[in-house]
């Protein structure tokens, strides 16, 4: 009887007794298309998310970067009622899956206002997950769980996560949570009905920095793979007295923050003074034990220098390292990936870069369908990354021609040299056209491959290239990325597997 | 008037004799019972429970009985059942062949098959005619006869191993479980072996053709079954114009590219990659690798498959833009160990101080269901198929994983302890299972260090306490041996 009473005092509002949030709420209507993975010159069907985002400034909107990925047009809506006005997009940063939006006001919005943020997330009680549903606003109770350090779908940046058991269905549309009438956390993902959002410490510290003198500055992780420490037998083996404790470094990826300061089997022992312990985690002062690396997204910046003490062979040393951000751009194989997939058809066989996007065309159970050499590339992305080797490059299949003929199996394999020149990017694969091998173009596929190498005949490449082209009515030859690729930054050689 | 009664006469006397060939051939059929054990490899010391299947097969000169290998795999006791004969009769496997699933049984008493007729082998048997197949299906237990014809003659993967593919005849008549081993008859003559069906096709059964059983009786007459012989080489078609110009290819030659030779294979010294394969035995190699053989275009893979190993094989080659005749003398599959399914023996392990190790083969894949490409850990996966295609001197040697631990406080905080796969003990690599048990055995250091081959772990074992706690483990987990035999 009493659970009753709670839940009709938190959804059924009377007019004259609003709370200031229920104005800083509102809908966001997200049209999206994605790319055709397996024809990546043609986009799929445009679809439709309504998604949530909450006010956090006179003409500012926070929503996660997931709810606005691929999209094509992005709406308010309030009351059920999609607005003429269409926000466009100040920063995003995937790396911990937020974005920041502006819209210009008008008659329709007068009656919005900011909320507040919460200067601490609550680490116990009931609060509240709003959303728009059709013309209503709900707003449902919704308990601290536990607080816990992972990392966002798209990223490797960890920091805590705070898990909810909520009474509202079919939430992780980004709906803000709040204890009394501050913003405390956006919701990125629920299951049944066990939720997860962004807790207001990183809401706001990214809000911080997007308004930085200087330019947004983004979160730091330590970017290394780490395995528990939590056996005595191999502590004592890397010469640690005592109970074990500390994380147990296996390998340091190039570009990650600790390359070039850790090595393979460094026991970090304490992480800017606060201890670590032996499962990795370190004590927050409020919401308790977690996982070191939310010490460095909560307090630094890219850029900051930490120090860290390591046991080495038995040797307790102190280290400084500049930090970095989650080396995404130099994995071999990207996670996620915004706009056009780059792609070059070559001759008629198409070549693009792995991602993770295009292991996803395999559907849910990719990992379990997609060729067995890609996945387990994928698997090892990290080891393989360095400055010589920045993308794996694919030909995903064949558009046949007289051209081609022969060649018209090939599928899913990747490419290590084009015209003898190593294949790091697909604009690698582009500049290589340039240098025919007497008279070839010359294709040597990886050792896994089926087929060793693709011999194409240079003096007829252009006009098969039209050709196909024109037969398989394709806009273009190719697309290749606009950006450069970051520079990567350290040297930790022997990073391979 | 004669010509419209000569095809009913014919049809008459052909009905007669068919009736009378299968009644003959009927009496030479036998129903074969296999009590047999197979080894659990998720639990390597486990020997089994006792399975019981029966096939069919037949008997041939000397009083030997034909059947499929996998009619008598992993065999305790075999018991042979003849025509209209209630008395079982033991027998033992004289030669066994997994490769093209065949095997030869003796019963123990020679006198049982002494007055038994003798079946005779036909040829291949041609597309669209007749065939009968006789067996013991399952349903009863008489003698059953299906006809059929014969629809593809074409080379097939054989089940049994998995990796083998031979030339096979597919037929429309019914061959189902319990068929297995028996006899395909025309004229009179056996044709073929009958031995698997596609479940996902209706009404298409196989049979092991002339050619191959012939090649089996040959390899077997010096008493000892050797094995296919293999090239080793894996090789790439040459269809695109632009592919054969950069390789020199004359307008009128044509052939295939050496992609790969498997490392100690026959190849392995004689060939180098990218050489291109004109002629095998005399005879051309299509750009798509067939050459003529009978009427028919088959692999070329097809000609080294009627030989023996020790045989020589000529080829001719183009490399280095020369043209050169090349005998090489074939040898066996090396890969055969690791890839083909594994029968009549256990699993290779070793447990020390409650890590289980085994040698990493098919049948450890098989572990993980039937559709362990799919199911097995991706980087088990990639050790066991994607790795060796960059280094293929692992396909030479044995490697070992990982498997379970047996929880004891002294392995109880491991942090790696399943489907690994081991890389170096002690600082050393480990080839086999073998150098496993030598490595750990051998050791003087206060630690065994354990590293696997994905993502630098490693894992630790206090020496002294694991050889301490060693005996109780197999004593508390009830393991009989600590390693395989």
């Amino acid at each position: 009887m009493l659970m009753l009473a709670i839940l009709i005092a938190v959804t059924v509002r009377a007019d004259d007794a609003r709370e200031s949030w229920e104005q800083g709420v509102v809908g966001l209507v997200v049209t999206y298309q994605s790319w055709d993975e397996d024809r990546p010159w043609a986009k799929q069907p445009p679809r439709t998310r309504t998604a949530n985002a909450v006010l956090v400034g006179e003409r500012r909107l926070m929503t996660t970067a997931d709810m606005i990925a691929h999209a094509t047009l992005l709406q308010l809506a309030v009351n059920g009622r999609t607005l003429r006005v269409e926000p466009r997009v100040v920063h995003i940063d995937r790396a911990i899956n937020l974005a920041l939006l502006e819209f210009d006001p008008d008659e329709a919005t007068v009656a919005l206002a900011p909320v507040a943020l919460a200067d601490e997330t609550p680490t116990s009680g009931v609060l509240r997950t709003v959303r728009w549903r059709r013309q209503q606003l709900e707003a449902l109770a919704s308990d601290v769980v536990r607080f816990e350090v992972e990392s966002s779908w798209s990223s490797r940046v960890e920091h805590a996560f705070l898990h909810l058991r909520t009474d509202m269905t079919n939430g992780g549309w980004s709906e803000p949570i709040f204890a009394g009438e501050r913003l405390v956390g956006l919701t990125v993902s629920q299951s049944q009905q066990n939720s997860r959002a962004i807790p207001a410490e990183i809401l706001g510290a990214f809000l911080e920095r997007v308004d930085a003198p200087g330019g947004y500055v983004g979160f730091p992780t330590l970017g290394v793979l780490w395995q528990v420490n939590r056996d005595v037998h191999l502590a004592r083996f890397l010469g640690q007295q005592g109970e074990p404790r500390g994380m147990l470094v296996r390998q340091v990826p190039w570009g990650s923050s600790g390359c070039g300061v850790l090595q393979p089997r460094d026991l970090v022992l304490a992480i800017e003074g606060h201890a670590i312990d032996a499962e990795g985690y370190y004590l927050h002062p409020r919401l308790g034990r977690l996982r070191a690396n939310h010490l460095l997204a909560e307090g630094y910046r890219i850029g900051d220098t930490i120090e860290l003490t390591v046991n080495r062979a038995g040797e307790e040393l102190t280290l400084t390292t500049e930090l970095r951000g989650y080396p995404a751009e130099l994995d071999r194989i990207p996670g996620g990936r915004e706009g056009q997939p780059p792609y070059l058809i070559f001759g008629g066989l198409l070549m693009r870069e792995l991602d993770l996007p295009y292991l996803k065309s395999w559907g849910k159970e990719w990992s379990r369908n997609a060729p067995i050499s890609l996945i387990t590339r994928y698997q090892l992305r990290r080891a393989g990354q360095g400055p010589g080797r920045r993308r794996t490059v694919l030909i995903t299949s064949v558009l046949p021609t007289a051209y081609n003929l022969g060649y018209q199996d090939v599928r899913d394999e990747v490419v290590e040299r084009v015209n003898g020149r190593e294949i790091s990017t697909l604009a690698d694969a582009f500049a290589a056209l340039e240098a025919p091998v007497d008279g070839f173009h010359v294709i040597e596929l990886a050792r896994d491959a089926v087929r060793g190498e693709v011999v194409l005949d240079a003096a007829g490449f252009d006009a098969a290239v039209a050709e196909v082209l024109e037969t398989y009515r394709i806009p273009a030859a190719m697309h290749l990325p606009d950006t450069p690729l970051p520079a990567g930054g350290g040297d930790c050689p022997g990073n391979g597997h | 008037m004669l010509r419209s009664i000569l095809p009913t006469l014919l049809l008459l006397a052909s009905a007669s004799s068919l009736a009378e060939d299968l009644a003959r051939a009927e009496r030479s059929v036998v129903r074969i019972v296999n009590f047999s054990q197979r080894s659990d490899w998720s639990l390597p010391w486990d020997v089994g429970g006792v399975g019981e299947s029966s096939g069919s097969g037949f008997v041939i000169e000397g009083g030997l009985v034909m059947t499929n290998a996998h009619v008598v795999s992993d065999s305790k006791l075999l018991l042979l059942l003849l025509h209209n004969d209630p008395e079982p009769y033991e027998a033992e496997v004289l030669h066994i062949a997994h490769d093209c699933d065949l095997a030869l049984l003796r019963p123990l008493d020679p006198a049982v098959t002494a007055d038994v007729p003798a079946l005779r082998f036909g040829g291949l048997p041609a597309l669209g005619s007749t065939v009968h197949t006789l067996g013991f299906p399952v349903g009863g237990l008489q003698v059953s006869a299906t006809r059929g014809v014969v629809s593809r003659i074409e080379q097939q993967l054989y089940v049994h191993s998995e990796v083998d593919v031979h030339l096979a005849v597919q037929t429309d008549a019914a061959i189902n479980a319990g068929n297995s081993g028996g006899p395909v008859i025309q004229d009179g003559r056996v044709v073929g072996v009958a031995f698997q069906a596609n479940l996902n096709l209706e009404s298409v059964g196989f049979f092991i053709p002339e050619d191959v059983i012939e090649r089996f009786l040959l390899d077997v007459e010096d008493g000892r079954y050797d094995g296919y012989p293999e090239l080793g080489t894996e090789t790439v078609g040459l269809e695109n114009d632009a592919a054969r110009a950069r390789l020199g290819l004359r307008e009128d030659e044509s052939g295939v590219r050496v992609r790969r030779i498997l490392h100690g294979s026959s190849a392995d010294g004689p060939l180098v990659e990218g050489d291109v394969i004109l002629a095998v035995e005399g005879r051309t190699v299509a750009n798509d690798g067939s050459v003529s053989d009978r009427g028919a275009r088959v692999p070329f893979g097809m000609l080294v498959d009627r030989m023996q190993i020790g045989d020589t094989v000529t080829l001719k080659l183009l490399r280095d833009g020369a043209r050169i005749e090349l005998d090489v003398v074939l040898d066996g599959n090396p890969m055969a160990d690791s890839r083909a399914r594994v029968y009549d023996r256990g699993p290779r392990y070793f447990v020390y101080a409650g890590l289980v190790f085994v040698a990493l083969d098919r049948e450890v894949m098989g572990t993980y269901g039937v559709d362990w490409p799919a199911r097995a850990p991706r980087e088990l996966l990639h050790e066991y198929v994607i790795r060796p295609a960059f280094e293929p001197e692992l396909l030479a040697q044995e490697r070992v994983v990982l498997l379970r631990r047996l929880r004891h406080p002294v392995n109880a905080e491991m942090a790696w302890y399943r489907d690994q796969v081991v890389e170096r003990v002690n600082g050393r690599p480990i080839a086999g299972i073998d150098d496993l048990i030598e490595t750990i055995e051998g050791h003087e250091g206060a630690f065994h260090v354990i590293e696997f081959a994905s993502g630098r772990r490693f894992s630790v074992l206090e020496h002294a306490a694991a050889d301490a706690a060693n005996a109780e483990i197999l004593e508390r987990y009830g393991i009989p041996q600590d390693r395989s035999r």
